[in-house]
């Protein structure tokens, strides 16, 4: 599944699946003008970026962003909010 | 000498310096957000806090470069977006999966007087950091404001034994954080006194100030809450939080986007 096969309301349901090279090639670049990738890892460790970022890449070094692989959004486990001592 | 009529150039808005520099830096032409910009340099003047201001981000123009801005400063802590951010009329919303903004600003850059600020426009309940600061090699003056959790406010500013936790129900509006060795510790949502104590001498993290998250990479808690102003300042009284409300709202009304 690719961005253009699903609607914008469903652009929080996936993100673009990475390798570990594409990762690397994407930190600390920017998407568009002021604004920069971000990949992350989901539940199962998987690096991904978001719809948003792929959608929204205008970076001509990057546009192959848009033709990543889509899969469902898997976070991980948020750990609990921690008491302050 | 005579002057031909018709050769006279109208003669548009005259604005002031802060917002002439916008203009230069953004580009901005749309005259209702030139307005609201002007008569929020205006009432800032007024009220006496043009001086008390490090940065005020008001996100409008609907772009990620012009929402990266700081109107008190142009050439100082632009805004740098991180991951997936959507941006419009209303505002910068992050999508509470990986994004977050960098003010570039050092939390510990203003000392135990400081006043932190943020204008959500989104109400949601969850584990969701709206403003903070990290350090993973000393936590105990990290910062983090998480506006609704549970139905609570949650105050870690620091984090040094020093949260304090209020009721809050809905995250939207504008708050208002300062803390001073004058005018002690308060916390305003909107015109609402929520925490009045006393002043915390302990200086915040030595990290970048960030919106939507809290900056610690093992345990992120993104935000998916829409922001529509921030600013960070000193030497706050609550009557300046009261009249920086007061120009803020003002702000947003004309944008037709208040809460």
């Amino acid at each position: 599944m690719k961005l253009t096969d699903i609607t914008q309301a469903e652009y929080p349901k996936y993100v673009g699946l990475l390798t570990e090279v594409q990762k690397d090639e994407l930190v600390g670049q920017q998407y568009t003008e002021d604004s920069y990738f971000n990949p992350i890892q989901d539940a199962d460790d998987n690096w991904i970026i978001s719809t948003e970022e792929m959608n929204f890449c205008t970076n001509v070094d990057f546009l192959w962003v848009k033709d990543l692989d889509l899969i469902p959004y898997n976070p991980k486990p948020t750990p609990p909010f921690p008491p302050i001592n | 000498m005579i002057i031909n009529p018709y050769l006279v150039q109208p003669s548009g808005p005259s604005y002031g310096t802060l917002t002439t520099a916008w203009i230069a830096a953004t580009g901005e032409t749309d005259l209702t957000i030139l307005g609201a910009l002007n008569t929020l340099e205006t009432d800032l003047t007024t009220y006496g806090l043009t001086a008390k201001m490090t940065a005020l981000y008001p996100f409008a123009g609907g772009t990620s470069v012009k929402h990266s801005y700081n109107f008190m400063n142009t050439a100082a802590n632009q805004l740098s977006f991180v991951g997936g951010w959507t941006h419009s009329s209303t505002g910068s919303l992050p999508n509470g999966t990986n994004a977050y903004a960098n003010t570039g600003i050092l939390a510990s850059s203003f000392g135990t007087d400081y006043m932190l600020n943020f204008y959500s426009r989104t109400d949601s309940d969850g584990l969701l950091s709206d403003l903070g600061a990290y350090n993973e090699t000393n936590t105990t003056v990290a910062v983090e404001v998480l506006t609704r959790l549970s139905g609570s406010l949650y105050m870690d500013i620091p984090r040094v034994n020093e949260r304090i936790t209020v009721a809050n129900s809905d995250s939207r509006g504008n708050y208002i954080f300062f803390n001073n060795s004058s005018n002690g510790r308060r916390a305003f949502r909107n015109s609402t006194s929520l925490i009045n104590t006393t002043y915390l001498a302990v200086a915040m993290t030595n990290k970048d100030l960030i919106f939507s998250d809290w900056g610690n990479l093992a345990s992120p808690r993104y935000s998916n809450r829409q922001l529509a102003f921030g600013g960070f300042g000193s030497n706050f009284t609550a009557t300046d939080a009261a009249n920086y409300y007061t120009a803020v709202q003002a702000f947003q009304t004309t944008l037709s986007r208040q809460v």
